[in-house]
């Protein structure tokens, strides 16, 4: 069975990931640059969800995403568009909202 | 460089998804497990290195089933990705049986046994023309329904029937093994068709199965007379173990039509429904009759049929019991050739 406590980290870390993979796209990444990217930066995401989860950005209208053939092999690159980039920012102050009200409270 | 774990997985995944974005998808993952392994090897790695470096790759992404589903938003359907092809095909099934007794058969049956007027043969058709909607509106919607509960009472798992602890990579099924096994659909969804036709006609229009002709009697204008044939025994005795074995036969074909290919389980359950159709035409042979002359109202034609077509018949039911058993031992046959036991095994069903 798994440890409840580790189920939590999990649920709360998901909620963020939006906000994570969004804050990364205001320059064109593929998948695996994507997840480097964010691996360097300390955030660790599955691949299984990662890269579906910027098909669902995708298909929400958040992004855009095309294929390049440069370099050694056909990727496909996604970077956000203008409503994606609204959306970042109100996530953002969202997320600095929370933030601040969690530190009193914690 | 030799990725053909990634293709064999690329393919599993691409399965499990709509066909809309599939070969979409299926670039996409492939170019990301390339990524992936061109980051963990380099020129020098050899074969045994590269293969191992694979399978670290394929076990961080996780069973295809867990990755196809991540393609597909959960519940936001009446009827989702997972099931929505199956879906289609079934409600194609049943519109086809439905619109083939309503539109073909039946017509034809009124055109040839009615003498009625013109007028009233029209207002007949046009009668069974409401029918027909209506029988396709309640078909439709129950497989509508049935499906729509599905896709909430399913877990996510139980299509896929893969442990993301146990998985091995090793194990995907070759793409060659795919092709070998494959089914043939059209020949799947014709037989489909004609089981739900036959279950329909014997359980609910028994009256259709019978000799038919023209004649004058009594003076009365020439006109299409239908003597049905079938004995109460044939209804009490033959017709259940019938319904079981087509039922049976119409699931079997629904799920084959949902893997896409033969495996082991499906070929043995195969051989098993093939011979309870030899049992059930042994029994025919040897049990009661299951044919009646009773209804013949004309004497020379009844004596005629009486003498010679019960033969015919168990004739007929002969050749049929020795071409069935030659099909069950052509069926093992193919399970022994194909080693089905070894390329699909019993433990990856859901593969």
């Amino acid at each position: 069975m798994a440890d409840p406590t580790q189920n939590l980290i999990s649920e709360l870390r998901r909620g963020t990931l939006v906000l994570t993979v969004l804050s990364q796209l205001d320059e064109e990444q593929y998948g695996y640059s994507l997840m480097q990217l964010l691996a360097e930066k300390g955030i660790e995401i599955d691949q299984s969800t990662l890269y579906p989860l910027l098909r669902r950005l995708e298909s929400q209208g958040l992004l855009e995403s095309e294929w390049s053939v440069e370099g050694s092999r056909p990727r496909r690159y996604y970077v956000l568009n203008e409503t994606g980039k609204e959306t970042l920012q109100q996530l953002k102050q969202e997320w600095r909202a929370l933030s601040d009200a969690l530190d009193h409270l914690l | 460089m030799e990725t053909k774990l990634f293709d064999r997985y690329v393919h599993e995944v691409g399965r499990r998804l709509p066909k809309k974005q599939r070969a979409d998808v299926e670039a996409e993952l492939h170019s990301l497990l390339m990524d992936a392994l061109q980051d963990r090897t380099d020129e020098g790695t050899d074969q045994d290195a590269l293969e191992a470096t694979q399978v670290a790759i394929l076990e961080e992404f996780g069973p295809p089933a867990k990755v196809a589903a991540g393609y597909a938003p959960p519940h936001r359907y009446l009827i989702g990705p997972r099931v929505f092809d199956l879906y289609l095909l079934v409600a194609a099934v049943v519109a086809g049986s439905l619109s083939l007794v309503f539109l073909v058969i039946l017509p034809i049956l009124a055109m040839l046994g009615e003498a009625e007027p013109l007028s009233a043969l029209l207002s007949y058709l046009v009668g069974m023309i409401d029918d027909y909607l209506g029988a396709l509106l309640a078909g439709l919607g129950s497989v509508t329904l049935t499906f729509a509960i599905l896709e909430r009472v399913l877990p996510d798992s139980a299509l896929d029937k893969e442990d993301e602890e146990t998985w091995d990579p090793r194990t995907l099924p070759e793409i060659e093994d795919t092709e070998r096994t494959r089914i043939q659909i059209g020949g799947l969804i014709v037989e489909t068709v004609l089981t739900v036709i036959g279950l329909i006609v014997f359980n609910f229009f028994p009256q259709w199965i019978g000799i038919g002709f023209v004649a004058t009697i009594d003076d009365a204008p020439a006109r299409w007379y239908a003597i049905p044939l079938l004995t109460q025994d044939f209804f009490t005795i033959y017709l259940p173990l019938i319904n079981v074995s087509w039922i049976l036969q119409i699931v079997l074909n629904i799920v084959l039509l949902r893997q896409g290919r033969w495996q082991l389980v499906t070929r043995l359950i195969d051989v098993v429904l093939t011979a309870f159709s030899a049992f059930i035409l042994y029994r025919m042979i040897t049990g009661p009759a299951f044919l009646t002359f009773e209804a013949l109202t004309i004497e020379s034609l009844r004596q005629l049929l009486d003498s010679f077509l019960p033969i015919l018949i168990k004739i007929g039911l002969v050749i049929g019991f020795i071409a069935t058993i030659g099909e069950i031992i052509q069926k093992l046959y193919r399970i022994f050739r194909d080693k089905l036991w070894v390329t699909t095994g019993l433990s990856n069903e859901a593969a």
